[in-house]
């Protein structure tokens, strides 16, 4: 056997190709998600709660209206900084800003809410507000809020909202609640209570009643934001508005209870994914080389003490091990990586010496030696290429288990928190009961992509099997 | 009386991704008397052992062509349906004991237990089984085994005392014919002497033996009649004295000329070209291509056996005196 | 006797896991001064227990106090506590063999006990019983498809075989446990998505079993789907390779019947090495079995890492747990390591 087989066994059957195709798009994928993606991902972006605050939570993938044809509203988000117009109104500057939205049939948003950066002022505190113009022309006043004034021993200029955005959901805001019921009475005679509004924000911000009266029928059509900001002085005001509606769906993969883009997790899973499978497998290969070659190779009591440990390491049930040890270690992705590497070798160790046992006393070496080459170069030149097919294929036969392993660990909340996996994804998915309300979209993804890359590993060691194990090619049943 | 065993126009041919692979192809023989041995001699690869499988019909699964007839004792065995075939002669009447006796053996099956299994599992023998196991006790002793090694696994034997065992096995029905593949191409001289002893003695008490094997001079010491076998045809067929001292066959010649000799002057000679695919054989006579002495006709037309002495067949050209003798010319391209 | 040798080195290999295992958690919860805490609490607990029955018969406080932190400094110096972790090795390390790691944080035994070895073996049965049924049902299918298949190489069953055992190789048990309860616990309603008992738990014998097989219906039936193909592979590989063996082919030639030369010949010698694949087998249901726990909420001593794990960690239970594992796994490849070596006599083998 050679490495040249291995080759040609991957290179010209439909397996092997199938398996580097695959391989060959992850690896290009990985590299543009190392690239693209913010250093420390992990800490700053995916576990930071804020980050994803104006996502709707636990919302399916936005292509599921496609498949099920249900209304949904689609994620909206939209950020405005000059004001559109200014004018002077008694004391008070008025700025504007007209954001138009357009509801489609059935698809009320989810939620509502206003981010409002960099407010900075002289004297007095501005003023927002933000109504929405309905299609049938209909007006809500569903903000006013005035910006903290100065504090006691503060001096001006003063600046609000600089490094803490003020976010007001405005589904669940009390100022909001109190526009609507005076809203509701004004415009229809409708007497409600703040507690019989509350769930029902949306419906009736973009809704009207129906006709049986106890309910909100959708409105669709064009609205519009309308946003202002009354100041004292020029140059007082705010950085930039922004306004979120809240889709029913999300994004290519949907998000998480936490409102986490599925997508930038699933593919910052890849690289890591393949990192462990690679590391994992080609370090463990390299010391089970080694030790074997040294094993088969040196003999008498090396040879005993490679053996019996290998033979020992490769008994230990693992996991349980792996539990404990990146318990009391803490759990760090380098860690879980050593761990694994430090308990995948011994089997090709074990494999290797029996191959140098038998090269050992094959002709070829013992002329070799006979001519006075020394030890480490018989090992270089004339044992090590015979094995390197053999090291090729532990290395693929390696890797899509360190992948498992990993994903098994981080299941079990053992996962390194500052490299999202996804492994990690899915025990999140199933601690916080996402799999029993049958949250599809944060279950079936990153497990179908564990499949999909250790698969590929598989397929790569079924192309070369034929080589490294020839007696299973021809099976022909006798008589 | 008629003779222990006829083969007429067997063929095995199977199948493989190259081409049909011709290993036996119309072969045509008989073995006179009890107590005789015919030899099967010819170079590896040229379908001897395939002869023997034909003849115990053991087929692998990609076997293409399978006819013929072989008559044991003037019964049609091959008319007999598979599970008769395999309930009343093979083994019973017609045993193998084939190359490589070195996993032969099931590994994980004493040897008193292997060697009895065939007739424990056969439905017409109502032996009982201490009678057995003395006969197969006795057999062990006459291949000269001690009597522990019934209690042996195959792993704890030597490569000679497996050999000794098969043959043991192959004696338990006391069958007609043996076959015997390269019995001892494994072994060390010492043994394969002792072994040839032992087949002497059996032949001497009426065992008729088919002795397959690439070294002439070994089936010369032990049978009475060779067949030389080429490409999966015999090629010449005689007693062995014939064989040895007036060769018909340009084959059997060039055969008898590669044997190194003790206090001959001549070196050993080998035979030119190598021996022929069995997927891709040459037309005519099929050994032409390797013949010192081809004619024109080789080429062309498929020799048909001819009598070169009394008792004597050949399959060659050379002897057909009804056929233009020119020499075939040769391109020297 | 022939068989003892092979039997002795493997028996000495599990007893150098065993131990090697062992160490390592001693050694590591003596570095990291666990050992020193579990000790603590456990000294804590028989003070507090003491307090109680002391205050009764001593009335002054300043003299309880006094005698509880003699007693203390006893039972300190009784547990090895004035002493570095590491001259409290070997002692530490038959604490752990009988489980005497002292009282869990959070965790409970079913009774109420928070005694670790109470809450760790009440759960042993539960996970034996698991990974018996799934092994069971494993090894049965996967031999009778492994062989069937075998009958047939080449076949599209036998290219279904081996494709199923790649792909199924490439999958975590576990999410398949997860995805079984997605479509047949929450999305069909057919089957409990969790749990070993339906709360209130049926009366009677019988109900009480089919309410507990109800329940064990998808933690088995994930860690089957995942481990027949490969095992099933291995059957048929390992068959096919003996029915080329020259033995096999001898066996024919002597006027064997078929299923003779199926039963004598080819299966009894693929025993060994379908043993050995078992064995192999097994290691992957162990993890397998920890992970298809805590996805069922099946009541075992692998639903018990996750609970140990979560919210405050009750590290007591973790080195209770590890080694319990240690010494199941130890336990089961002795059994069948002498299985192994008494189907086979060849004795190279066995080394």
């Amino acid at each position: 056997m050679r490495v040249r087989q291995i080759r040609d066994a991957l290179l010209k059957t439909p397996v092997g190709l199938l398996g580097l195709l695959s391989l060959a798009a992850q690896v290009v994928l990985s590299v543009w998600v190392v690239v693209s993606y913010p250093d420390d991902f992990g800490n700053r972006v995916w576990s930071n709660p804020i980050h994803w605050v104006d996502n709707p939570k636990a919302a399916p993938p936005a292509w599921i209206g496609r498949v099920d044809n249900q209304p949904r509203a689609d994620h909206w988000q939209t950020v405005r900084g000059e004001p559109e117009t200014v004018e002077e109104k008694g004391r008070n500057l008025i700025a504007s800003w007209n954001i138009p939205y357009i509801v489609e049939e059935g698809a009320v948003p989810a939620f509502l809410a206003l981010t409002v950066r960099d407010v900075r002022f002289e004297e007095r505190a501005p003023l927002l507000a933000l109504t929405l113009i309905r299609p049938d022309e209909t007006r809500v006043s569903v903000l006013r809020h005035a910006v903290r004034g100065p504090r006691e021993g503060e001096e001006g200029p003063y600046e609000r909202h600089f490094d803490d955005p003020l976010r007001i959901q405005l589904s669940a805001d009390e100022s909001t609640l109190s526009s609507l019921q005076e809203f509701l009475a004004e415009e229809y005679g409708l007497q409600m209570d703040a507690e019989e509004i509350r769930p029902r924000v949306m419906d009736i911000l973009f809704g009207v009643p129906d006709a049986a009266g106890d309910g909100f029928a959708p409105m669709s059509g064009e609205y519009t934001f309308l946003f202002q900001t009354a100041t004292r002085v020029e140059g007082d005001g705010i950085g930039s508005v922004e306004l979120v509606a809240g889709g029913d769906a999300f994004g290519r993969m949907g998000t998480d209870s936490i409102g986490r883009d599925l997508a930038q997790g699933l593919l910052y899973g890849l690289p890591t994914a393949l990192v462990i499978g690679v590391v994992v497998a080609l370090l463990s290969t390299s010391i089970g080389t080694v030790l074997g070659m040294a094993s088969g190779y040196l003999g008498g009591a090396a040879d005993t003490v490679i053996q019996r440990l290998s033979d020992i390491v490769a008994n230990i049930p693992v996991l349980p091990l792996l539990i404990f040890l990146l318990f009391i270690i803490g759990p760090n992705l380098t860690v879980i990586i050593g761990i694994l590497i430090a308990f995948s070798w011994p089997g090709l160790a074990i494999q290797v010496r029996v191959m140098v046992l038998h090269m050992r006393s094959s002709q070829l070496i013992e002329a070799v030696q006979s001519l006075g080459s020394s030890r480490w170069r018989v090992m270089y030149r004339h044992i090590l290429p015979q094995i390197m097919p053999y090291f090729l294929a532990q290395i693929i036969f390696t890797a899509p288990s360190a992948i498992l392993a990993e994903a098994g660990l981080s299941f079990l909340g053992l996962g390194d928190p500052s490299i999202p996996t996804w492994g990690q994804i899915l025990e999140a998915g199933f601690r916080t009961g996402g799999v029993y309300v049958g949250y599809w979209w944060w279950i079936v993804p990153p497990g179908l992509l564990i499949v999909l890359v250790a698969s590929t590993f598989m397929l790569l060691s079924l192309a070369i099997e034929p080589v490294v194990n020839p007696r299973l090619r021809q099976t022909r049943r006798a008589d | 009386m008629a003779p222990v065993l006829q083969v007429r126009d067997l063929y095995l041919h199977y199948a493989d991704p190259a081409g049909v692979v011709k290993a036996v192809d119309g072969v045509s023989f008989e073995l006179g008397e009890p107590g005789t041995a015919l030899g099967f001699v010819g170079e590896s690869g040229c379908g001897k052992s395939s002869a023997a499988n034909a003849m115990l019909r053991m087929l692998p699964g990609n076997t293409a062509r399978y006819e013929g007839e072989v008559w044991l004792d003037d019964v049609c065995v091959s008319a007999l349906d598979a599970e008769e075939f395999r309930r009343t002669v093979r083994w019973r009447r017609m045993a193998l004991v084939p190359q490589g006796a070195q996993n032969s053996l099931n590994p994980v099956m004493r040897v008193g237990k292997w060697l009895t299994e065939p007739v424990r599992q056969s439905r017409s023998s109502d032996i009982a089984p201490d009678a057995l196991e003395r006969q197969a006790r006795g057999l062990l002793e006459r291949v000269g085994l001690p009597a522990g090694a019934w209690n042996l696994y195959p792993h704890e034997l030597s490569g000679g005392m497996k050999q000794r065992v098969m043959i043991a096995g192959a004696l338990i029905f006391s069958p007609r014919l043996l076959i015997m593949d390269e019995p001892t191409s494994a072994l060390d001289v010492s043994v394969q002497a002792q072994i040839m002893n032992l087949l002497k003695d059996l032949k001497a008490e009426g065992l008729s033996i088919l002795f397959i094997t690439h070294d002439i001079a070994l089936a010369s010491d032990i049978c009475d009649r060779l067949a030389v076998v080429y490409a999966g045809q015999i090629a010449e067929i005689g007693s062995s004295e014939q064989i040895l001292e007036q060769p018909a066959h340009p084959y059997t010649r060039r055969l008898l000329g590669s044997i190194p000799r003790l206090h001959d002057e001549a070196l050993p000679e080998f035979i030119p070209g190598a021996p022929p695919d069995l997927r891709n054989l040459p037309g005519g006579c099929r050994f032409h291509p390797r013949c010192d002495v081809p004619l024109a006709v080789c080429p062309e037309r498929v020799p048909v056996r001819l009598k070169a002495e009394a008792g004597q067949d050949v399959w060659c050209w050379l002897h057909d005196r009804t056929v233009n003798q020119v020499p075939l010319e040769v391109n020297s391209e | 006797m022939r068989n003892l040798i092979p039997l002795a080195v493997r028996a000495l290999t599990m007893v150098g896991v065993f131990f090697v295992v062992l160490l390592l958690l001693v050694l590591t919860l003596g570095l990291t001064g666990f050992s020193d805490r579990i000790l603590s609490s456990v000294v804590g607990e028989q003070i507090r227990v003491e307090r109680t029955t002391l205050a009764e018969t001593i009335r002054d406080p300043d003299e309880l106090e006094r005698v509880l932190a003699a007693r203390k400094a006893e039972l300190e110096s009784f547990y090895g506590l004035d002493i570095p972790w590491q001259r409290r090795l070997p002692a530490s390390v038959f604490r752990v063999m009988r489980l005497d790691l002292g009282e869990a944080r959070s965790l409970r035994s079913f009774a109420g006990s928070s005694r670790i070895a109470d809450i760790v073996l009440e759960r042993l049965p539960n996970t034996i019983l698991l990974m018996t049924t799934s092994t069971v049902i494993v090894a049965l299918t996967g031999l009778a498809g492994g062989l069937y298949v075998a009958t047939r190489p080449g076949s599209w069953i036998d290219r279904l075989v081996s494709g199923l055992a790649a792909v199924t190789y490439a999958i975590p048990t576990w999410w398949i446990g997860i995805l079984l309860i997605l479509v047949v616990s929450v999305h069909w309603r057919l089957l409990p998505s969790g749990g070993m008992y339906s709360t209130p738990p049926p009366e009677g014998g019988w109900l009480r079993f089919a309410d507990l097989a109800r329940h064990a219906v998808l933690p088995v039936l994930s860690m089957v789907l995942v481990s027949v193909g490969p095992y099933m592979y291995a059957v048929r590989t390992i068959t096919l390779n003996i029915a080329q063996e020259d033995f096999v082919g001898m066996a024919r030639a002597r006027g064997l019947s078929e299923i003779r030369v199926r039963n004598a010949h080819i299966l009894r010698v693929a025993a060994p090495p379908i043993v050995t694949g078992l064995i192999f087998g097994l290691a992957g249901s162990l993890s397998g079995s920890i992970l298809i726990e805590t996805v069922f909420n099946w009541q075992g001593m692998g639903r018990l890492y996750y609970d140990a794990l979560a919210g405050t960690p009750d590290e007591g239970v973790i080195v209770a747990l590890t080694f319990m594992f240690t010494l199941m796994y130890v336990a089961i490849r002795l059994l069948l390591e002498t299985l192994y070596i008494f189907l086979d006599p060849r004795v190279s083998y066995a080394d």
